[in-house]
């Protein structure tokens, strides 16, 4: 090769590998003045280009950029995955083996903990929008954030493996993808990760899947672990209650009972139990017990007062089927006594939720059936 | 065993009422630190407790309500808080701010607390003004709602946000349990919101659903009314029936649900506040009160940090990592909290602290040893029996017992518990909620110097729409209807005389030199403990002459505090609490003080370890060299605190470059060496300078012998002058001290009276009293109760054998400090000028003379009563002459004395706050001045 074309390529080359260069100072100079739009095109021409492409510099700048594009809520629109470019461009950073000539320790070590809160937030963020798809590629990202941290500050900012788990379990299920759920989970139980929540939601899944067996096997590993746990006793207790296991059941209220004597939540649970075994008379006892507990609860009331009211509609029908105009209009007092009952409950439920369109239905058929007029044409209107 | 006999459904009419209560429980006493009760329940559910204490002419009625923050929701925070203010408003038949005048002007006290799971209101007050007392709780109980009106509200709403920003925002350290509990606590778990409240939420709540919370919870069957003191059992039920017995029920109330706290995985958090020292807090979710497991774990918590023999203290403290770490276990009615605290260094990283903890944490089963268990039984006992000491301390416990617990309880069942632990319980309760364990973590750090960022509380469900719990719908009031005229306040029958306390006066004369040791003391047999306060005169005194020493008596105190030349300190620490006793070594401006206690049975080891610590101080060049450090360390802390650098500013202003006006520096400190200590102890612990005062469960014949090894101490006689120059203050100047927070605090001083029993000294303050000594002050009505600029302000005269001075002080909000400064002149000079009234003269004579029936009662009011003889050299006469001076002194006199000695013209004033805003909103009071707290 001639010479002076060896030296001409020479020259283009280093000012090729200059301009590349040159890129990366300013894309920084323009991260400084706030000129981030600009920044983010001289970076990413530094970052497609062969000679600046594994520049630690670059990777720190364009991780500073992008971060910036994150967290300044001026720039979010400039792109919206900008914290997983930033987490990518650190983590590059990190692994660079020039990294400590040009930055000390710390200055590394934070970019890993800003990366990977960014990314959990962005996470949570997408989750909250339904972008459940996006949430997850957050979520994964911090996977390969978490063996960086050298100085365990992404734990010490609530951000584990286990929290990370969890939340990819909760954007699995919203998608509907259960074998995704469960995987997340049972990390999270091979982990003995401290919630016993995990196991609720293992056993709901089974049970999703048909398989009651499992899902029984499940609560009772969470129990090993957490044995007076209330949550996980009402599950276990719901399914004694499915099979109508009395004694079992029994057995564990009185535990949970003990445990927790003021949970309107295990009175709840027994009594929807009973009320879908047609046990009218035990539904009506633990209903009552967790309304005196909790005369607030919505579900407690909402308990009661549809108890009441479908015992009376049974009445009725059945009194309708009876011949007898007697005995029949006997049945039907005693009907309409029973579905008075259920008033009370149900307008502490209407004022929880005034919108409620059963609510409102059955307010308007109690209204019509004790006369009062007003209310009945609020809750008319209403519907 | 324990003989309780237990009536159910025993029946006791009244003769003069129609109502009825049942008895529940009669406690008869089957040891020696059981007390007697009953417990009966009247129809209407009110829970009534009487303990008959007939020691002193007193009694003390408390009120409480079985509802705290912990019955409040999201966006209705700080309810229960704001109630125990308004309660103090005023009812149908007590006018507004009369409850305070009416309890002071019988001569008693009185306050309310609020907590998170219940708010008490309480007086204590000689014994024949039970039935005045019973008569103004009841009416704020049945009486109360007609009479809150928009103002009052506005004006208390106002307290409580300058009461937040006083006490919390504006304190170092102060936000750490509200954000604690903001992480510990899931999302609505009444625990999740602190007890004082959100301002938001503050300043969103409306009269009537403050209204409507009294409804649902301030009912007499969620009210428990405990009375202890000199009062008649039967007399007792009589009055309450007359005056509860009408009260409709409330709605019904259920305990709330215990939920179990269930951290997944450690749970971390930061938060910047005005502080130098940065904290580590630990914090793990643990067992309600009165759980089967809180002794074990109130043991591990002590043994793990509960001295200066505890791993933590060995581990942090003793290797200078921090200045502080202790470990504690508060338990409440839903939930406990394990906590351990590191206050460390500020160059110990938060990062190495969490490792040092960790470490030890993981590691700790070994140091849970049957000694330390005792150790901590043995502190456990005495402090329980300490509980015994008033009639408040039983009536608190009492109330306590009756709103935790279903079963009949007292003081030996309670000591029992926590003697009934064993290593094992210890050991499994480490293991089943510690170890390994999750935790909430607070790095609470520091904000940068020179930072003009504010502390803030921030509401974490402001933007959650605020519901309305259906529980309030629909609640009524419904006014008691009684056959007697309740606007009529009960005449009290007469007082019971007051007897100061039967004691004896001795000298103990060193063998070894030619000074008697004065010793005066009573005997006191309500607890079994012994209090032996030994005075030396000098302190700071003794280094008038050389004021770059400054802190050195200080020092030297805490030097003391350390081992001796046999034991180290860890040891001596272990053996004092062994026997549940402790020695402490203090010193001030004028004196340096050892005050000692112990169990009666303990008395004679103690008092070895008073000898070995008093003469065989171990004075050792570790010690020193960590006791140095931690006191540079607090004085780089003091400069955070407000408070502090008022008076550090007001010391200089009055006093110049005296060992008065001068406050301890940082190089000052520094260069103290050993031998300076060494020196200063040979001075200042001398027997000429000695004196001791003894109350407690010991005779004199018992307790002289006990001190007789003080025949043997040596030194020369030590002379100083207790005269010292003050700085001449002419015109009026205000000084700012730069400290930006939402509050600022406000002296004004000026040199005054020197102290005296029954002169001139003794008669200012009660002419004081009116103006700023006493809750009804004019200045207090003024600044908080009117205006709304304070949670509180006062004034006094405070004196000592030489010189005195007078303050006014007070935290005021920052936007309102000239205004503040503005209502003050306005006081000063209406008093000086107008004088007091008749009515006002009548209150103070009143206040004063019948509080005397409550100054003698626990063994601690004893011993300042005495110590007051033994240092003036007064007879046990000078209370009668006190009063007769009060009974006797006329509006005249009150009128002169105000004129001669508040003084409107010549005095300073400290201000600290921000200067940026002040120096010109100060401008129209005088002289405003920068001055630099170094």
């Amino acid at each position: 090769m001639n010479k002076s074309i060896i030296l001409a390529l020479t020259v283009f080359a280093s000012f090729s590998l200059y301009a590349q260069k040159s890129n990366v100072q300013n894309a920084y100079k323009s991260l400084k003045k706030d000129k981030i739009a600009e920044a983010i095109e001289y970076i990413e021409l530094a970052a497609n280009n062969e000679s600046t492409s594994n520049d630690v510099k670059m990777h720190n700048y364009r991780g500073e950029i992008y971060f910036e594009v994150h967290s300044n809520s001026e720039y979010k629109e400039l792109d919206k995955m900008a914290i997983l470019k930033c987490a990518n461009s650190w983590q590059a950073m990190f692994n660079h083996p020039k990294v400590s000539k040009w930055y000390n320790e710390d200055q590394i070590n934070s970019n890993i903990t800003k990366a990977g809160v960014g990314l959990f937030n962005k996470g949570v963020e997408l989750y909250s929008i339904k972008d459940f798809d996006n949430a997850k590629l957050m979520y994964n990202k911090i996977f390969d954030l978490i063996p960086l941290d050298k100085n365990n500050n992404l734990n010490r900012s609530n951000v584990t493996k286990e929290s990370v788990h969890f939340n990819l379990y909760y954007a699995c299920i919203a998608q509907g993808d259960l074998v995704g759920a469960k995987e997340n989970l049972q990390v999270l139980i091979d982990e003995s990760y401290q919630d016993p929540l995990i196991y609720s939601y293992m056993s709901e899944i089974y049970q999703k899947q048909g398989d009651n067996d499992k899902a029984l096997d499940v609560i009772k590993e969470g129990r090993e672990y957490f044995d007076t746990n209330v949550d996980l006793i009402i599950s276990e207790l719901n399914f004694y209650l499915g099979s109508e296991d009395f004694v079992k059941a029994e057995e564990l209220l009185k535990l949970a009972v003990q445990e927790d004597p003021n949970n309107a939540q295990l009175f709840l649970a027994l009594g929807s139990s009973y009320d879908v075994l047609d046990n009218y008379e035990k539904a009506e006892e633990s209903y009552k017990e967790a309304v005196d507990i909790d005369p607030s609860s919505f579900d407690a009331n909402y308990g009661l007062g549809g108890l009441y009211y479908n015992k009376a509609v049974e009445m009725f029908d059945k009194a309708n089927d009876i011949s007898d105009f007697k005995k029949a209009d006997n049945l039907m007092k005693k009907a309409e006594v029973i579905m008075l009952k259920s008033l009370p409950y149900m307008e502490v439920c209407y004022k929880i939720n005034p919108d409620d369109k059963t609510i409102l239905t059955v307010l308007k058929a109690l209204y019509y059936r004790n006369g009062d007029d007003v209310k009945y044409k609020e809750v008319s209107e209403k519907l | 065993m324990k003989k309780i006999s237990i009536l159910l459904s025993l029946t006791f009419t009244c003769l003069s009422t129609i109502f009825a209560q049942t008895l529940i429980n009669k406690i008869e006493p089957t040891s020696n630190y059981d007390i007697a009760y009953e417990e009966w329940q009247l129809d209407n559910g009110l829970t009534l407790i009487i303990h008959e204490d007939h020691s002193d002419p007193i009694v003390h009625v408390e009120m409480t309500y079985h509802v705290g923050s912990n019955r409040e929701q999201i966006g209705m925070t700080g309810f229960a808080h704001f109630f125990e203010h308004m309660m103090f408003q005023g009812s149908d038949n007590v006018a507004d701010e009369e409850h305070f005048k009416i309890v002071s002007e019988s001569g008693g006290t009185l306050n309310g607390t609020t907590n998170r799971d219940r708010t008490n209101y309480f007086e204590t007050l000689p014994s024949n003004q039970l039935e005045t007392a019973l008569w103004l709780e009841a009416d704020r109980m049945g009486f109360f709602l007609d009479a809150v009106t928009k103002k009052k509200f506005e004006n208390q709403r106002n307290a409580v946000k300058n009461e937040k920003s006083q006490n919390q925002l504006n304190v170092p350290y102060g936000m750490i349990f509200e954000v604690t509990d903001q992480v510990l606590y899931p999302k609505g778990h009444p625990y999740s919101w602190p007890t004082i409240g959100y301002v938001d939420d503050l300043d969103r709540v409306t009269v009537n659903e403050l209204k409507d919370f009294f409804l649902r919870w301030y009912g007499p069957n969620n009210a428990y009314l405990v009375i202890s003191g000199d009062v008649d059992p039967s007399n007792v039920l009589e009055l309450v029936n007359k005056y509860f017995g009408s009260i409709p029920r409330g709605q019904e109330v259920r305990n709330l649900r215990k939920e179990k706290v269930i951290l997944a995985q450690n749970k971390y958090k930061k938060f910047a506040d005005r502080i130098y020292f940065p904290l580590a807090s630990f914090v793990y979710p643990t067992v309600p009160n009165y759980h089967r497991d809180e002794p074990a774990i109130d043991a591990l918590a002590d043994i793990m940090g509960g001295g200066n023999n505890s791993p933590f203290y060995k581990s942090f403290v003793k290797t200078e990592k921090a200045v502080d770490a202790t470990v504690g276990h508060p338990c409440s009615e839903l939930a406990g909290e394990f906590k351990i605290n590191v206050v460390s260094y500020p160059n110990f990283t938060f990062a190495e602290t969490e490792e040092e903890v960790s470490k030890l944490i993981n590691d700790f089963e070994k140091y849970i040893t049957d000694e330390a268990l005792d150790r901590f039984k043995s502190k456990m006992r005495s402090n329980i029996i300490d509980g015994l000491s008033s009639v408040r301390g039983k009536a608190s416990q009492l109330t306590s017992w009756a709103y935790l617990l279903d079963e009949p309880y007292n003081f030996s069942k309670e000591i029992e518990r926590y003697q009934a632990i064993t290593k094992e319980d210890v050991v499994r309760v480490y293991k089943k909620y510690i170890k390994n364990k999750n935790s909430v973590v607070i790095d609470y750090y520091p904000l940068p110097p020179g930072s003009e960022d504010s502390v803030q509380s921030i509401n974490p469900y402001a933007n959650v729409p605020f519901q309305k719990d259906p529980q309030y719908d629909g609640l009524t009031y419904n006014k008691p209807v009684d056959n007697f005229d309740r606007s009529a306040r009960p005449v009290p029958g007469p007082a019971k005389s007051v007897t100061v306390p039967v004691y004896f006066e001795k000298n103990i004369s060193s063998l070894e030199s030619d000074y008697n040791i004065p010793v005066i003391g009573a005997e006191s047999n309500e607890v079994p403990k012994v209090y032996i306060l030994m005075t030396l005169e000098g302190g700071d005194l003794l280094i008038s002459d050389d004021i770059k020493k400054a802190g050195l008596p200080q020092l030297t105190a805490t030097m003391l505090n350390e081992g001796t030349k046999n034991y180290s300190t860890e040891e001596i620490s272990s053996m004092l609490d062994d026997l549940g006793s402790s020695i402490n070594f203090t010193s001030n401006s004028r004196t340096s003080s050892i005050f000692v206690t112990s169990l009666v049975g303990n008395l004679d080891q103690t008092i070895e370890i008073l000898k070995e610590k008093l003469f065989m101080p171990g004075f050792k060049t570790d010690d020193f060299k960590r006791v140095n450090k931690q006191y540079r360390e607090s004085i780089n802390n003091s400069k955070k605190s407000g408070n502090n650098m008022a008076r550090e500013a007001m010391s200089k202003l009055l006093y110049g470059k005296t060992i008065r006006g001068v406050s301890p520096s940082v190089k000052g400190i520094e260069k103290l060496k050993l031998s300076d200590v060494e020196d200063f102890y040979k001075k200042q612990y001398n027997p000429s300078l000695a004196s001791i005062v003894v109350v407690g469960d010991v005779s004199e014949e018992a307790i002289l012998p006990q001190l007789s090894f003080l025949n043997d101490w040596k030194g020369e006689k030590v002379s100083f002058s207790k005269k010292l120059p003050v700085e001449e203050i002419n015109g009026k100047t205000i000084y700012v001290v730069h400290k930006p927070g939402p509050q600022s605090i406000i002296v004004l001083g000026h040199h005054a009276l020197k102290y005296d029993t029954e002169g001139e000294y003794f008669r200012a303050n009660v002419m004081n009293f009116v103006f700023g000594g006493a809750f009804n002050s004019r200045l207090n009505l003024n600044l908080r109760e009117d205006k709304g600029f304070t949670y509180g302000i006062g004034s006094g005269f405070n004196g000592s054998e030489n010189d005195g001075v007078f303050q006014i002080q007070s935290s005021v909000r920052s936007e309102a400090t000239d205004s503040a400064l503005t209502e003050i002149y306005k006081e000063m000079n209406n008093y000086i000028t107008n004088g007091i009234t008749e009515s006002e003269l009548e209150f103070t004579k009143s206040a004063i003379i019948n509080s005397d029936a409550l100054k003698y009662e626990t063994a601690l009011q004893k011993s300042r009563f005495l110590s007051r003889i033994q240092r003036y050299g007064l007879d046990r006469d000078y209370t009668k002459r006190q009063k007769e001076i009060i009974n006797n002194i006329t509006v005249d006199e009150i009128n002169a004395l105000a004129k001669k000695y508040i003084d409107q013209n010549n005095h300073v004033v400290v201000v600290v706050g921000n200067k940026y805003a002040l120096k010109k909103s100060l401008a129209k009071f005088g002289k405003v001045e920068e001055l630099k707290i170094k």
